[in-house]
């Protein structure tokens, strides 16, 4: 009988759980509907192109021939690039594990820690006796660009956090985006919910629902791809804040936080930045 | 070779619209690295063939971006005509991409 009843304190604790970030979701996406009308749920993905119609005029004509289309010819090289052992990177991702692109980043319940797709790539190539590659360098981009280029069409489809464990690392990644940091002392929630939309200088704030599913993203003015840490490191500068190492844990629970929000949008990466 | 010029054209009625990216770091020059100078390196004549007659130049210097966009219309186009694009840099290297509309 106490068995029983352990057994069903546990069940419904894992129901509360995953109530837990459905209801974030929930919230999430209504704030930012009712915030924006116009915008119809898939749209949010494009980030600011979903609510300035004369960016995304320039956007569509970006896309028309998109600069990076170079970086993804290459980057496909390096993915499908054969092993010593005879594998690729894209099975190692995907196949042999049953995941595609669109059901990262992971929770890796053995290891406590949340694998992001360039974690897994780097990985990948650790196993098949490869030197790793630099997180802020354009060979990883790359393959991410090309990796995403090639989901575009699919929707995100993360597992919410169920686990103990893995509700952790998602509510520390929503405690980072609500908390106040820098000289600014402003919070990632502060710019991209409540202020989203109005202008900062000479650019307008961008909503972040689902804003993760067009990285990495080609920056007109670094004339080059950027990952999506790269861009946490960018918000940092911004307000004066320390920023955190690229692929540092706190990043990837705040990359777990937004990319559960973006759960069942669709994919659009790369995208375009200016 | 030619991978370094991809070219997609568009056509409306008899007008096609060609464009066009090429690869190439269009280094100023006159910059240091290390110490070291670097040289420049930058495209000095694209030109654009229609079914063989030149139909575009373009006469560029070290103020173009890297991996360059360009687009032209052409007129009295038709599907099927041939699409002749080359480039030409000041350490004389070279490269040309041909396709059909």
């Amino acid at each position: 009988m106490r068995s029983f009843l352990i057994v069903a304190a546990l069940c419904f604790a894992t129901g509360a759980s995953l109530a837990e970030s459905e209801h974030d979701r929930k919230a999430f996406r209504a704030m930012y509907q009712q915030k924006f009308p116009q915008v119809g749920l898939d749209d949010f993905v494009l980030g600011v192109y979903a609510i300035d119609t004369k960016l995304r005029a320039q956007y569509d004509a970006i896309n028309e021939f998109p600069p990076y289309e170079f970086d993804l010819d290459e980057g496909k090289d390096s993915a499908y690039r054969r092993f010593p052992d005879g594998s690729n990177l894209v099975e190692c991702l995907g196949e042999n594990r049953h995941r595609a692109v669109n059901n990262y980043p992971i929770y890796d319940e053995k290891k406590g820690e949340v694998i992001s797709l360039p974690v897994a790539i780097n990985r990948c190539l650790e196993r098949a006796g490869q030197a790793p590659l630099s997180y802020r360098k354009l060979p990883l981009s790359k393959i991410l660009a090309h990796l995403n280029y090639a989901a575009r069409g699919t929707r995100r489809d993360v597992a919410e956090p169920a686990s103990e464990q893995s509700r952790s690392a998602y509510n520390a990644g929503k405690v980072y985006f609500n908390t106040k940091r820098g000289q600014l002392n402003l919070s990632c929630a502060d710019c991209h919910v409540r202020a989203a939309g109005k202008h900062l200088r000479e650019q307008t704030l961008a909503p972040l629902l689902g804003a993760v599913n067009h990285y990495p993203v080609y920056g007109l003015n670094w004339g080059a791809l950027g990952t999506l840490h790269q861009r946490f490191v960018g918000c940092l500068e911004q307000v004066n804040a320390e920023s955190e190492d690229l692929q540092s844990k706190v990043f990837r629970e705040l990359e777990y936080f937004l990319t559960v929000m973006a759960n069942g949008l669709p994919m659009v990466g790369p995208g375009i930045h200016r | 070779m030619s991978n370094s010029i991809k070219v997609r054209i568009e056509l409306r009625g008899n007008e096609a619209t060609v464009r066009m990216l090429i690869r190439h770091p269009m280094e100023i020059g006159g910059r240091r690295k290390n110490g070291e100078y670097i040289a420049p390196h930058f495209i000095t004549h694209v030109s654009c063939k229609h079914n063989g007659l030149t139909v575009a130049q373009a006469h560029w210097g070290p103020g173009i971006s890297k991996n360059p966009y360009l687009s032209l219309v052409i007129g009295g186009a038709n599907s099927g005509d041939k699409i002749e694009v080359r480039w030409v840099d000041n350490q004389g290297a070279t490269d040309e991409y041909g396709t059909e509309i």
